[in-house]
C-alpha cells in the first residue's frame, strides 16, 4: 500500500542514532589517545582496567536496562550489589558456592519484593526502589556493623572470578558480562518472555488485553535486576577481595547513562539490551580519562557522567516529539 | 432456510451500584453476518460488547448467552478469545513499537526448537496480510502505519487465532473513505468465510454500505432488530435517538431576532486539522446567544471547542474573539479572554478527583475570589451553597470529596464551575450527560437564565430535544464540516436529523 | 426554592471517613503519639525539656526539606536533589563569608542560586518533558560535584561567625533554642500557604488532574516552576540552617540520605505520592518520626543501620495502605 520515501539526510540520522553508543566508544578513544597517548592506549595497564569496571557496572545494569524496558527505573541496586557483597563475604568460610548462592538470595529477595510492591501495591517504582534502597543499604551495614569485611584466603575462586583474566587478556568480569547479554538477548528476542517485556513496556493496556500478565512480568523483570545486582556485587568482593557495606554507590547514575547512551530510551518499549556494553565503556572511559589526568578531581566524572545523560535523555525527548510531528501531518497514526 | 446462529443473548440485565446499565436486552448475530450495532451515548452498547468480551459478567440468574451453539459465560478476555471473539478498537489495543507482525502472532508465535521462529512469522505475516488486500513491509513497527492500516493488522490477529465472531468497536473514526473502503472489502471477505462481524458505529453511511441487519438501543434497553434493507434512514435515526412520548418534545425556544443582530462575540473561519477531524469548520457566536453544535459523534464538535478553547493548538483557520484575531497558547489565555469550556469527559478533564465539593466548584474562580493570593473561604463557601442549592447538587457536605459523589452531580458541580465564573462565551459539551430528567430541566432553565443576562452559549449535545427546547440557532457538522443551519422556527428535531442524515457530502444551508 | 434550607442544614459537617482514609489522614499524627508514647516509657531519660529542644534542633532543618518535599511530591514530580543542593547553597554562603562578605548577602546570593536551579529543573519538567525522577538523580550528583569543587574538596570550619553561631546556637529565654523560631514559623506558612491560598489550590489540583487543571486555567508551566523553586529554596535554607547547627560544612557528607527523609516523611504524613492531596500536618509529624527514629534508636544503644530499615519498611508499609485497588 504506502512505501516509506527515506532521505539521505535521514538515512545518516539513522545510522547514528543506532550505533550511538558505538560511536561515543570511538570519540573517547579518540580523546584519550590525543590527550593521554600511550598511556591510555596501554591495554594492559589501562585499556583492560576498563574493561573489567564496564563489565561490573555492566552486569548490574543489565538488570536496569530490563527495567527500563518496561519504563521503570530501578534505584536499588547500587544497595543491592553492596549487600550482596557482604553477605558473600559473611559466608566466605562456608566456602565458595554457599557465599556465592547467599549473595544471590540477597538480591533475590529484593528484587522480588520490589517488583511485588511495585506490581501488586501499584507503587511507583522510583520511589519503591528508594525505599528498597535505605533498607538495603541499612543491612549492609548491619552486617558487621558499618565495617568492611576481608575475604583474607579464603574462596581464592572469587577472587579469581574478580580479577582474573582469560588468556590473561580478557577480564573474567567482562567474560561473564557478555555471557549474560547473550542470554539476554536471545530471551528477549526470542522468547515470549522477551516480546512481552516489549509489549509492557510499549503499552501496559494493549498488553493486557493481548493477553499477558503483565504483573508477572514487572516481578520477573525487578527480580531478575536484584539478582544482577547481586551478581555484580558478588564480583566486585571477589576485585576488592572484600565486602564492603559501603560499594557501589553513586552507581544508579552510572548505570542509566550507561543504558540511554547504550541506545535503549527512557520511555520503554523499545531498545537492545547490547547497546549497554559500549554504554558501560563509554561512561568508564570518561572516569578513566579523568583519572589519568590526575589533577581534575574525581568528582569531575561525576558532572559529565551527569551532563552526559542529561544530554543524551533531550536527545531522546527531542526525537520523539519529531516524531509525533511526523505522525500527525500524515494523519496516519493514533 | 433458517440461518445458523453464532451470538444469542436473551433477557441480559447488567446493574452497576446505582445504575442499571442494560435492562432485559437481546442480541442475535447470525452467522457470516454483518450487525450493525447503534445507540446513542449511554445506550449500553460498550457495555454489552464488554459483557460479549468477558470484561464484564452479566447480572447472575438471568438472561441466556449461546456462543456457536453452547451457553457460555466468559470470566475474562482471555475466555471469549478461546471461544473466538475478537475485538477491533477505535484506539487499537495493539503494541505500538512491537513489528507488524509480531503483533499478529504475539503470545502465538510459530516457535522452532522452542525459540521464536522470526523468518516463518514473517512469512505468515505478510501472507496474512495480504489475503486482507494489504502490500506492506510487515518487519516495521506499527506505530508508524496509518490507522487503517494498523486496523487491519488488528484484524489479522484475529484472524490468526480462529475468529468466529468479530467485534469492531467505532473502528472507522479515524479512517478517511479510501481507507474505509479497504476495511469493508476487508469484512466483506470475512464474511464469504462464514465469519461474523458486529459493527458499533455512528456512521449511518457506513452502515448502509457493509451492514446486513441493525441493532438499536436506547438507555439501556433493546429498542429493535430490522434488515437495513427494510429500514430507511430517517426512521433509523428517530429510533436510535428515541421520540419520548413527552410534551416537552414540541417546545420551541422563543424566536428572539434581536439576537442575531448583537455583535459577534467569537468567531472560527475555516478550521482544519491534520489528523482530518476537522475539515473546514465555520461558526460565529453572538452575544446572549445561544448556538447549539449538533452532529453524531465524530463529528468534529468536541474537537471544534477545543480550538475555541485554547486546548488545541495544532489548528489551520483563524479565531477571533470580538474583532480581534487570537491564538491561544493555552485554556488560561481564553479564559482570560472569557471563555469558559465545560468537557464531556469529567473523568480525565473535568474532576479534581481527591479535593472537596467546594474547591472542584470554586477551582477556576480562584483568581476572582482571592486577594494576593489569599482565597476568600466566605465567598467561596457562598458560590458552593449557591449552586449547589440552583442545581440540587446532592453532596453531604461542601467538605466531601468529589469522587465519592454519583457521577450526575459530579457533572453538576463540574457545570456549576463553569458558571460561577460569568464567563462571557460558554462552552458546554453534553453537559446534562449522566443527569436525571428532573435535574436536565433545572440545567436548562440555568442556561436560558444566563444566556437571558447576556452570556453566549455554545451548546453541544447529542439530545436532539435539549437543543430544539435550548437553541437559538443550530449549525450541524458532519465528519469535520458544516453541513447546515437552522434558525428560529426552521429549528425542530426533524429538521436537524433531516440535515444529518442528507446523503450529499457538499453544504446545504437551510435559510 | 424549598432546598435552600435542606443545603443550610447539611454543609456544615466535616466529610465523613472511612477507616482506610482516617489511617492515612491521621496516621502520622497518630504514629507520631505512639512513638513518644514508646519512648517516654521505654527510654531513659526521654521525658525532660532538653529532649523536646534536641528534637526540636535536629529536625528544623530537614523540616523545611520535608515540607518542600510536600510542594513537589503533591504536585505530581519528585525532587531527589535537595540534598546536594543543601550543600551547594551551604558552600555559597560559606565561601561568601570566609572571604570577607557579608552573610546576609551571601545568603540571599545562595537562596537565588538555588531559585534557579529550581526553575531550570521546572522548565525541563514542564515544558521539555524530562522525568523528575531522571533530571533530580543527575542534578543531584551534578550539584554535588559542583559543591565538592567549588569548596575545593576541604571542610569548612565557621564556629567563629558570629551569625553562624546566631543561628546555630544561640538560646532565647527559658533555654529555647533559636531554630524553634524557624520551626513554628514554617509550619504556619506552609499550612497557610498549602490550605489557604490559590497557589495550594492549584498545586494539588496540577498533581491531581494534570489535564483538568490546565482546563481550568493552570499555566502549567509557571506552576511547575515555581513548586521546584520552593523545593530549592527550602532546602537551601535547610542547607544554611544545618551548617549553622554543626558550625561546620563537609561539601563531600552534608545533605546526603536527606532527601530519602524527606520523602519518608512525606509518605508517612498522607500525601499522595502520585500527586494531589497534600497532608502537610502529616508531612510535619512524618518529618519529626524521622527524627525521633534516629533519637530512639541512639538513645537505646541501636545500631544506626537499623533506624535506616525501620524508615524504609515505614515508607513501604505506608505506600501500600495508600493503594487504592483497580482504578
Amino acid at each position: 500500500m504506502e512505501r516509506k520515501k527515506v532521505s539521505i539526510k535521514k538515512d545518516i540520522g539513522h545510522l547514528i542514532g543506532t550505533n550511538s553508543d558505538i560511536l561515543a566508544v570511538l570519540f573517547m578513544i579518540l580523546v584519550g589517545s590525543i590527550a593521554y597517548g600511550r598511556v591510555f592506549l596501554n591495554y594492559n595497564r589501562n585499556l583492560i582496567n576498563v574493561l573489567h569496571t564496564s563489565s561490573m557496572i555492566g552486569i548490574m545494569g543489565i538488570g536496569v536496562n530490563l527495567c527500563f524496558l518496561i519504563g521503570a527505573r530501578d534505584m536499588s541496586v547500587g544497595a543491592v550489589g553492596a549487600l550482596a557483597s557482604m553477605v558473600t563475604a559473611y559466608l566466605s568460610p562456608y566456602g565458595i558456592v554457599v557465599s556465592i548462592l547467599g549473595g544471590l538470595t540477597a538480591g533475590l529477595l529484593f528484587g522480588v519484593f520490589n517488583g511485588v510492591i511495585i506490581a501488586k501495591f501499584k507503587v511507583q517504582p522510583f520511589i519503591a526502589t528508594l525505599g528498597t534502597q535505605l533498607a538495603a543499604r541499612g543491612t549492609a551495614l548491619l552486617v558487621n556493623n558499618g565495617l568492611s569485611i576481608s575475604l583474607g584466603d579464603k574462596i581464592p575462586q572469587l577472587k579469581v572470578i574478580g580479577n582474573g583474566n582469560l588468556f590473561g587478556k580478557i577480564p573474567m568480569p567482562a567474560v561473564i558480562f557478555i555471557a549474560i547479554i547473550i542470554c539476554f538477548s536471545i530471551i528477549l528476542k526470542f522468547t515470549g518472555y522477551g516480546r512481552a517485556v516489549y509489549a509492557v513496556g510499549g503499552d501496559e493496556g494493549s498488553a493486557e488485553m493481548m493477553g499477558i500478565h503483565v504483573d508477572w512480568i514487572k516481578i520477573s523483570v525487578f527480580t531478575i535486576s536484584g539478582l544482577m545486582a547481586a551478581l555484580s556485587g558478588i564480583v566486585l568482593c571477589g576485585r576488592l577481595s572484600a565486602g564492603q557495606p559501603t560499594a557501589c554507590e553513586g552507581w544508579e547514575m552510572t548505570i542509566m547513562a550507561a543504558i540511554v547512551i547504550g541506545g535503549t530510551p527512557v520511555r520503554g518499549g523499545v531498545g537492545k539490551i547490547k547497546g549497554i556494553i559500549f554504554g558501560s565503556i563509554f561512561v568508564n572511559l570518561i572516569t578513566n580519562l579523568i583519572n589519568l589526568n590526575g589533577h581534575l578531581s574525581a568528582y569531575w566524572k561525576d558532572i559529565i557522567t551527569g551532563v552526559v545523560l542529561l544530554v543524551a535523555v533531550l536527545v531522546q525527548v527531542y526525537a520523539d516529539k519529531q516524531k509525533e510531528k511526523i505522525r500527525h501531518k500524515g494523519g496516519s497514526l493514533i | 432456510m433458517e440461518p445458523k446462529i453464532i451470538l444469542e443473548m436473551k433477557h441480559i440485565s447488567k446493574t452497576f451500584p446505582g445504575v442499571k446499565a442494560l435492562k432485559n436486552v437481546q442480541f442475535t448475530v447470525h452467522k457470516g453476518e454483518v450487525m450493525a450495532f447503534m445507540g446513542e451515548n449511554g445506550a449500553g452498547k460498550s457495555t454489552l460488547i464488554k459483557i460479549i468480551t468477558g470484561y464484564y459478567h452479566k447480572d447472575p440468574g438471568e438472561g441466556i448467552f449461546y456462543f456457536d451453539g453452547t451457553e457460555v459465560n466468559p470470566r475474562n478476555t482471555e475466555e471469549s478469545q478461546k471461544l473466538g471473539i475478537s475485538t477491533i478498537f477505535q484506539e487499537l489495543n495493539l503494541s505500538p513499537f512491537l513489528s507488524i507482525a509480531e503483533n499478529i502472532y504475539l503470545g502465538n508465535s510459530p516457535k522452532k526448537r522452542g525459540l521464536i521462529d522470526w523468518k516463518t512469522m514473517n512469512v505468515n505475516a505478510r501472507k496474512a496480510m495480504l489475503d486482507l488486500g494489504v502490500d506492506v513491509d510487515v518487519t516495521e513497527s506499527l506505530n508508524i502505519q496509518s490507522t487503517a492500516i494498523q486496523q487491519m493488522v488488528s484484524i489479522a490477529r484475529a484472524l490468526a487465532r480462529n475468529t468466529k465472531l468479530l467485534i469492531m468497536d467505532e473502528a472507522t473514526s479515524s479512517l478517511d473513505n479510501s481507507e474505509v473502503s479497504i476495511l469493508f472489502d476487508v469484512v466483506k471477505k470475512l464474511k464469504a468465510k462464514g465469519i461474523s462481524t458486529i459493527f458499533v458505529t455512528h456512521k449511518m453511511d457506513e452502515i448502509y454500505r457493509i451492514c446486513d441487519r441493525v441493532t438499536i438501543f436506547k438507555d439501556g434497553e433493546y429498542v429493535t432488530c430490522r434488515p437495513l434493507s427494510e429500514l430507511p434512514k430517517f426512521e433509523l435515526i428517530s429510533l436510535m435517538i428515541g421520540r419520548d412520548a413527552s410534551e416537552l418534545m414540541n417546545k420551541h425556544k422563543q424566536y428572539v431576532p434581536e439576537k442575531q443582530k448583537t455583535e459577534i462575540i467569537c468567531k472560527i473561519e475555516g478550521i482544519e486539522k491534520a489528523n482530518r477531524r476537522l475539515n473546514g469548520v465555520n461558526l460565529e457566536i453572538h452575544k446572549g446567544e445561544v448556538v447549539g453544535l449538533a452532529g453524531l459523534l465524530g463529528s468534529g464538535r468536541t474537537e471544534t471547542a477545543k480550538v475555541i478553547f485554547g486546548d488545541d493548538i495544532n489548528y489551520e483557520g483563524e479565531l477571533y474573539m470580538g474583532n480581534m484575531a487570537v491564538k491561544f497558547k493555552n485554556p488560561r489565555g481564553a479564559i482570560k479572554k472569557g471563555c469558559a469550556f465545560c468537557s464531556e469527559d469529567r473523568k480525565t478533564e473535568g474532576i479534581f478527583p481527591h479535593m472537596t465539593v467546594q474547591d472542584n466548584l470554586t477551582m477556576s474562580n480562584l483568581g476572582k475570589i482571592s486577594k494576593f493570593g489569599l482565597i476568600n473561604s466566605r465567598e467561596q463557601k457562598r458560590i458552593s451553597k449557591e449552586y449547589i442549592s440552583k442545581i440540587d447538587i446532592k453532596t453531604p457536605s461542601l467538605m466531601a470529596k468529589i469522587k465519592n459523589l454519583s457521577g450526575g452531580n459530579q457533572q453538576k458541580v463540574i457545570l456549576s464551575r463553569w458558571l460561577a465564573m460569568n464567563p462571557d462565551l460558554i462552552i458546554l459539551d453534553e453537559p446534562t450527560r449522566g443527569i436525571d430528567v428532573g435535574a436536565k430541566g433545572e440545567i436548562e432553565n440555568l442556561i436560558k437564565q444566563i444566556s437571558d443576562s447576556g452570556i453566549s452559549v455554545l451548546y453541544i449535545s447529542s439530545e436532539l430535544d435539549e437543543l430544539v427546547r435550548g437553541c437559538d440557532r443550530i449549525v450541524i457538522l458532519r465528519d469535520g464540516k458544516n453541513v447546515g443551519e437552522l434558525i428560529h422556527n426552521e429549528i425542530s428535531a426533524d429538521a436537524i436529523m433531516n440535515i444529518i442524515a442528507e446523503e450529499n457530502q457538499g453544504s446545504c444551508y437551510d435559510k | 426554592m424549598t432546598n435552600n434550607k435542606k443545603v443550610d442544614k447539611i454543609i456544615i459537617d466535616k466529610d465523613k471517613m472511612g477507616l482506610r482514609e482516617i489511617f492515612i489522614e491521621y496516621g502520622a499524627l497518630i504514629a507520631l503519639f505512639g512513638l513518644i508514647l514508646f519512648n517516654c516509657i521505654f527510654t531513659k531519660n526521654f521525658r525532660s525539656l532538653n529532649t523536646v529542644f534536641l528534637v526540636i534542633k535536629q529536625a528544623t532543618p530537614i523540616l523545611f526539606m520535608t515540607i518542600g518535599m510536600t510542594f513537589v511530591i503533591s504536585s505530581g514530580g519528585i525532587d531527589i536533589s535537595t540534598g546536594s543542593i543543601m550543600a551547594f547553597c551551604g558552600i555559597i554562603v560559606s565561601i561568601g563569608i570566609s572571604n570577607g562578605g557579608n552573610f546576609l548577602l551571601w545568603t540571599l546570593i545562595a537562596l537565588l542560586a538555588c531559585a534557579l536551579i529550581g526553575a531550570f529543573n521546572g522548565v525541563l519538567i514542564s515544558k521539555v518533558g524530562v522525568q523528575p525522577i531522571i533530571l533530580s538523580l543527575v542534578m543531584q550528583i551534578v550539584i554535588r560535584g559542583v559543591t565538592v569543587l567549588m569548596a575545593k574538596s576541604s571542610v569548612f570550619t565557621l564556629g567563629g561567625y558570629p551569625e553562624v553561631k546566631f543561628l546555630g546556637l544561640y538560646r532565647l529565654p527559658g533555654r529555647i533554642p533559636i531554630q524553634t523560631v524557624f520551626f513554628i514559623a514554617i509550619i504556619i506558612i506552609s499550612v497557610f500557604v498549602l490550605r489557604k491560598t490559590v497557589l495550594g489550590k492549584y498545586i494539588e489540583a496540577m498533581g491531581s488532574n494534570l489535564k483538568a487543571s490546565r482546563l481550568v486555567g493552570v499555566d502549567t508551566v509557571i506552576l511547575t516552576m515555581t513548586v521546584y523553586i520552593i523545593s530549592s529554596v527550602l532546602a537551601g535554607t535547610c542547607g544554611i540552617l544545618e551548617m549553622c547547627r554543626n558550625a561546620a560544612l563537609d561539601p563531600n557528607e552534608l545533605g546526603k540520605l536527606y532527601e530519602l527523609d524527606a520523602i519518608a516523611g512525606v509518605a508517612i504524613g498522607g500525601t499522595a505520592m502520585k500527586g494531589g492531596k497534600a497532608n502537610i500536618i502529616g508531612s510535619i509529624a512524618g518529618c519529626i518520626i524521622m527524627v525521633l527514629i534516629g533519637t530512639t534508636v541512639n538513645m537505646n544503644g541501636i545500631p544506626f543501620a537499623t533506624a535506616n530499615i525501620m524508615k524504609a519498611l515505614i515508607i513501604i508499609v505506608a505506600l501500600a495502605i495508600q493503594y487504592e485497588g483497580r482504578a
